[in-house]
């Protein structure tokens, strides 16, 4: 076809008549909707995209190195009281032979406690292993980690430290070392957590109708925290 | 923290590269009904129109990070619509025989449509102007997807030919060619360029409109003289 099928003036006809019908309105709500929608979708999208490999990560470290602390702590802390306490060394190792014994010789025990203890050889994960770790920190010694030994740099100390005394005598406190604390030194002390980590509080010896209380981090040779609590 | 709604365009599609999970829609939507336009006379129907506009701006979405500043973002914006826009007639294999209402040729012998704009138009005009208006849509879906897009960019949206090319990614002689060539297929369809009994109009010259003027001796015997 040659580019001289149109004159001049039939050209320009042909352009009006194209800019006559150009659409002048905006698009409509159900098109800028669903543009929204599938837009919201991309952000998510890109979000979701974004979120796991950083965060996901570490936090899976953070949460593992916690526990691993947390496991080590409980086991230095057990070891001690069983030293220092013989009768206690011999019910606490009986109990334990006693579960290890019910678990792998009485395959045909019934309820959900047997349950769990069966399963142990399994090297079981999911919620049932949840629940046995907390079936067996009940019995054991440093089951006393209750909540009020769960300390957080999200709340006072001295608070805390009040409720940990107000749940736990100083008769349930123990001398031996529950893990390394160079300051602690013979004082007793009660195992704790802090943010997730093993610590112990210290009660110092009373002075003038008050005490000290210290507050160290496994293997820390200073108190990360003190508080003076009135003597009793 | 920067306050999307002055940030330019080019500020808002760095931010969105950057990670802003609101830049890219603040930047849509400043230009979305120009986009939806465009892509409406492109596809010819809204529905066809609304998938290709989505398209686009996931594709613009996703490929922000390849801007390269070397043109206006509106330009790159209309330009990944566009592309969109005629993926999705080459995928669906549009033909200008397919298109082709029943009546074309009817309605090509109706004369110009050329005529006043809208608003001076009385109720019975503007039925008028719709009829003409659907009249240009349908006669657009009988060109090639490249020289139906040409046309709306340049003569209907009025960009200049060196944007609609830049849009377009081709050279801006071959934007005046998809138009001229366009222009005069549609000529016809239009009423503008009566079409050939045969329909051939378009393969060869221009039909001679039937009011003008001869300049040739009239046929038949001479007139007698006294």
């Amino acid at each position: 076809m040659s580019d001289r099928d149109l004159t001049p003036d039939q050209d320009e006809s042909v352009r009006a008549l194209l800019a006559a019908a150009k659409h002048t309105r905006p698009a409509p709500p159900e098109v800028v909707a669903r543009l929204d929608d599938a837009l919201a979708d991309l952000v998510a999208e890109r979000l979701d995209a974004r979120a796991p490999v950083i965060t996901l990560a570490s936090r899976r470290r953070r949460v593992a190195s916690t526990a691993l602390l947390a496991a080590a702590a409980a086991v230095v802390f057990g070891v001690g009281i069983t030293q220092v306490l013989p009768g206690l060394s011999d019910s606490a190792q009986d109990s334990a032979a006693g579960s290890g014994t019910e678990s792998f010789e009485d395959p045909g025990a019934t309820g959900p406690d047997r349950a769990f203890v069966a399963e142990e050889p399994e090297g079981s994960s999911g919620p049932e292993s949840g629940q046995r770790t907390t079936d067996e920190k009940a019995a054991s010694p440093e089951a006393t980690l209750d909540s009020t030994s769960t300390l957080t740099s999200t709340a006072d100390l001295a608070p805390q430290v009040r409720a940990l005394r107000r749940s736990r005598s100083l008769a349930s406190s123990s001398t031996s070392p529950t893990c390394a604390v160079p300051g602690a030194g013979s004082a007793p002390h009660v195992a704790i957590t802090y943010d997730g980590l093993p610590g112990v509080v210290v009660y110092r010896a009373p002075v003038g109708g008050s005490r000290q209380v210290d507050v160290y981090l496994c293997g820390e040779g200073d108190p990360l925290g003190s508080v003076r609590l009135k003597a009793r | 923290m920067t306050d999307l709604t002055v940030a330019s365009d080019a500020e808002l599609l760095a931010l969105h590269v950057d990670g802003d999970p609101g830049a890219f829609g603040e930047l849509f939507a400043r230009h979305r009904d120009r986009l939806w336009a465009v892509a409406l006379r492109t596809m010819g129907n809204p529905e066809d129109a609304a998938d290709g506009l989505q398209e686009g701006m996931i594709a613009a979405f996703r490929r922000a990070g390849s801007f390269r500043g070397e043109s206006a973002v509106t330009t790159w914006l209309h330009r990944v619509v566009v592309n969109a826009c005629l993926d999705r007639l080459r995928a669906m294999k549009v033909r200008r025989a397919e298109a082709l209402p029943d009546d074309l040729e009817e309605r090509a012998d109706r004369g110009s449509l050329v005529s006043s704009t809208d608003a001076e138009l009385d109720p019975a005009e503007l039925t008028v102007a719709d009829e003409r208006r659907r009249l240009v849509i349908d006669a657009l879906r009988t060109l090639t997807p490249d020289q139906r897009a040409a046309l709306v960019l340049v003569d209907m949206e009025g960009y200049p030919v060196a944007e609609a090319a830049a849009m377009l990614g081709v050279a801006e002689g071959t934007v005046k060619s998809r138009c001229f060539r366009g222009r005069a297929r549609l000529a016809p369809l239009l009423g503008i360029l009566a079409p050939s009994s045969d329909g051939s109009s378009l393969a060869g010259n221009a039909p001679v409109p039937a009011d003008v003027p001869t300049t040739g001796r009239p046929r038949g015997s001479p007139p007698i003289q006294p």
